[in-house]
């Protein structure tokens, strides 16, 4: 008899504590869930939780990281995707998923499946040649490509990633033509260049030690603006085309998140781009600095998702 | 010779009280790690990564790596005890040591892959020293041609791998070449066999394929028997390798440890690879093939030797030249990262107290392994004696565990579990895994080379013929297809058709 009651008592508990909702106010209330969408030890990771630690002090509880890679970065943010937006899960994005989803390759929408929180990040790319290739700047890279179609070859870290999408959009915007090979990362790549089996890679900037080495030369940069590291090297749009490699990394969550929870967790990110050691890990990663806010946010994303869309289409690599 | 002074430095360094602290645990973790089937020494890594930013970079890479190589040592024990992978460069082990393992021989196969082991990652670690810069210079003249070359040559030795007919090892290659494109390719950006399920784009993992391949079936089929065990039971004779195991696996481990040094330095190759490479050449020269696979002393020398060796070898190009061969290494790339030492071509004058320190103690590391895995094999070797309708759901408890957290995804213990099922299917009409293994593992590397080479030479095959490197791993490919069907070449104890014997 006691225990019967106390057998459906402690169910009966744990429900009312469920439908209590969690006030805004009062959130968090307990550990936050961080997905990051690639393995442990790469850039965005190390970078991430070091991002998760500096928030960790303005949100009051611990944010745990969690790696949930595959798919290019889409199988982690398709896993925050589908849990309830109660700001216990979230996730780290980066453009990957938008590209992902034009190539008819994803199974939610990046837009309308995700709540933007705030931007924070960007990868560098560049593109790198052997130290005593005949090209010793870009605009003779450019020139030598124009005058021998598709005889240039260059590696990318894969189909669909930013540095290959970059590559292609130069090719629509010049008209010159280069031969991709396609590889799976900069190691892969770093190797292929330093054995001379390709002549120039377009990647992220793992070719940073080779460089300073001397056995790589950087010819140019993909971003807005010059980076910190290399600041004596031209960026792509400096060399007369527009382009820039779209790329950068936010923190979402699922989509429906009430507004009061997402803006304390942009609050304490944004904060914690200013702990010291994020922004050490940050420079030693080579990663810009790339912070907007969740207005901004969710308008950069909607631009982004637009902009992939035609480039995307325009490249052939619809596949609807 | 200034040499010698380096290694007096890494000595120093390696010996310091923090440094022996650091290197124990590594190996200790490492070798619980290797031991546990599925959980690798990456996820370990991961974990205790954070826990190395108090430190000194020397002390964090010194325990790192001593994981890794640990991990190579421990994931031999499970394979030979239960015929479960610990790590999936353990997987030929399997076929000899549980042999072995049910002959009442599992201390002689315990110890003998542990002195394997031993005196292949101190051989390798002397060839990481001295040979090291002009052996990457021949690494990386590899391009995708060589590694498609390669590959074909690879492929070819599975023939060697197989105690039966022929064409069920080509069935099970064909099988594991299908199974092998399963995920996105990577040069056409399509998604092949994924079934909209997006866990599998990244393809289907190494490990739990083969811990449901050798691990799970193996349960199945012993559950089915209901054998009583009692070969187990029965004394163990010995438990240490005895002066014949000595003779017979000598030649076993200087192959072993050379093959595996050198796949492993080559990017993308590794200690797979280098552990099937060197049991099928120890098959191919050995008189007596026919004890392959049935508890052959060699078949456990060889890949323990090579993956050891494999281990070793894949640290060059991390510490030459900054480029990681595979997983393990792109960690430590990050965790040197961190610690704000760039590796590249510049570490070794930036930095020669970490290069050296670390090469030495990863000899200091070995040692502390083999003192450490000896004493164990009397505690394995107990392990045994329980009875098996306890062991068995411990097994499958540790495998369904192990296989969860690989990559913290529930699709990796359904992937085991599935390949479980179809190796007991397997099993049933003796067709046999290892071939299977190889083209899985072999197969997607080679299709992503051959259509890169393709890109490159803008659709002609001449590129093969036309690189001295590719040229010969083909023309040697072609030769070992060849001339086991010549006569004069015919070598006694293979037969091909039905002889008499007078």
């Amino acid at each position: 008899m006691a225990r019967k009651f106390f057998l459906w008592m402690g169910p009966a508990i744990f429900l009312l504590a469920g439908i209590i909702p969690a006030a805004a106010q009062d959130y968090p209330t307990k550990s936050i869930n961080l997905v990051i969408q690639y393995p442990p030890g790469g850039s965005t990771d190390l970078t991430a939780r070091a991002l998760a630690n500096g928030a960790r002090k303005y949100l009051g509880q611990p944010v745990i990281c969690e790696n949930k890679s595959g798919g290019g970065g889409t199988v982690g943010v398709a896993l925050v995707a589908a849990k309830p937006a109660d700001g216990y899960t979230i996730g780290i994005v980066t453009s990957s998923p938008t590209m992902a989803f034009h190539m008819g390759k994803l199974n939610f929408h990046p837009l309308n499946d995700l709540t933007p929180i705030m931007r924070w990040g960007n990868y560098l790319f560049g593109i790198t040649v052997q130290a005593d290739s005949q090209w010793k700047t870009i605009q003779e890279l450019l020139q030598y490509a124009k005058q021998n179609p598709e005889k240039v070859s260059y590696g990318s870290p894969g189909v669909g990633t930013p540095p290959h999408l970059a590559m292609e959009e130069l090719s629509m915007v010049s008209g010159l033509k280069f031969t991709h090979i396609p590889a799976k990362g900069i190691a892969e790549n770093n190797t292929a260049l330093l054995g001379g089996h390709i002549e120039m890679i377009s990647d992220s900037s793992g070719w940073a030690p080779l460089v300073d080495a001397g056995k790589f030369r950087l010819l140019a940069t993909w971003g807005e603006k010059r980076c910190a590291r290399y600041p004596q090297v031209p960026t792509i749009r400096e060399s007369g085309y527009d382009v820039v490699a779209r790329s950068h990394l936010g923190v979402i969550g699922p989509k429906g998140m009430p507004k009061p929870i997402v803006a304390k967790l942009a609050d304490a990110f944004k904060k914690a781009m200013d702990d010291p050691e994020f922004i050490a890990i940050m420079k030693k990663f080579d990663m810009d600095f790339y912070y907007l806010d969740t207005e901004d946010y969710g308008k950069y994303m909607q631009s982004d998702f637009e902009n992939i869309g035609k480039l995307v289409k325009k490249l052939g690599l619809d596949k609807k | 010779m200034d040499l010698i002074n380096q290694l007096f430095l890494g000595f120093a360094v390696a010996f310091q009280p923090l440094n022996l602290f650091y290197c124990f645990i590594g190996v200790l973790i490492g070798t619980l790690v290797g031991v546990l089937p599925g959980l690798g020494p990456v996820a370990a890594m991961s974990l205790l990564l954070p826990a190395t930013f108090h430190t000194t970079p020397v002390a964090a890479i010194i325990m790192l790596a001593g994981i890794y190589y640990g991990a190579m040592y421990g994931g031999s024990t499970t394979s030979i005890l239960v015929n479960i992978p610990g790590e999936a460069a353990s997987v030929m082990t399997c076929l000899d040591g549980y042999q072995m393992a049910r002959q009442g021989k599992a201390g002689r196969a315990l110890g003998i892959s542990a002195f394997g082991s031993f005196i292949a990652g101190t051989v390798g670690i002397l060839g990481l020293v001295l040979i090291a810069p002009p052996l990457v210079d021949f690494a990386l003249k590899f391009g995708p041609p060589e590694y498609f070359s390669l590959m074909v040559l690879g492929l070819t030795i599975l023939t060697f791998l197989t105690s039966a007919s022929m064409i069920r090892a080509l069935m099970m290659a064909a099988f594991g070449l299908i199974v092998g494109t399963i995920g996105l390719d990577n040069i056409s950006g399509l998604a092949r066999f994924t079934f909209n399920i997006p866990e599998l784009l990244d393809g289907v993992g190494l490990v739990p394929v083969v811990m449901g391949l050798f691990g799970i079936s193996e349960v199945l089929l012993n559950i089915e028997m209901k054998i009583k065990r009692e070969v187990f039971t029965t004394k163990v004779k010995g438990l240490l390798p005895t002066l014949q195991d000595w003779a017979k696996s000598t030649g076993a481990i200087i192959r072993g440890t050379v093959i595996g040094f050198f796949l492993g330095i080559l990017p993308g190759g590794g200690a797979v690879i280098a552990s099937f490479v060197s049991y099928a050449i120890e098959k191919r020269v050995s008189k007596h093939p026919e004890e392959f696979g049935k508890g052959a002393i060699q078949g456990v020398a060889a890949p323990e030797a090579a993956n050891n060796s494999a281990a070793q070898g894949a640290f060059i190009p991390l510490l030459t030249l900054g480029i990681p061969s595979n997983v393990v290494m792109a960690m430590l790339l990050g965790a040197l990262i961190i610690h704000g030492v760039t590796p590249g071509p510049l570490l070794l004058s930036q930095h020669p107290q970490l290069f050296w320190g670390v090469v030495a103690s990863m000899y200091v590391g070995n040692l502390m392994l083999l003192f450490l895995n000896l004493p164990l094999i009397g505690l394995w070797v107990q392990l045994l004696k329980v009875p098996y309708s306890i062991l068995f759901p411990l097994i499958i408890l540790f495998c369904l565990l192990g296989s969860y957290s690989i990559n913290n995804s529930t699709t990796d213990v359904a992937i085991m579990l599935v390949f479980g099922v179809i190796g007991y299917l397997m099993k049933k009409v003796s067709l046999e895994a290892a071939p299977m293994v190889l083209a899985f593992v072999l197969g997607p590397m080679m299709e992503t080379a051959l259509r890169q080479s393709l890109i490159k030479s803008k659709g002609s095959f001449s590129i093969f013929f036309m690189r001295p490197i590719s040229a010969t791993c083909l023309i040697i490919a072609l030769a070992l297809m060849i001339v086991p069907l010549l006569p004069w070449f015919r070598r006694p104890g293979v037969t091909l058709e039905q002889e008499d014997v007078k």
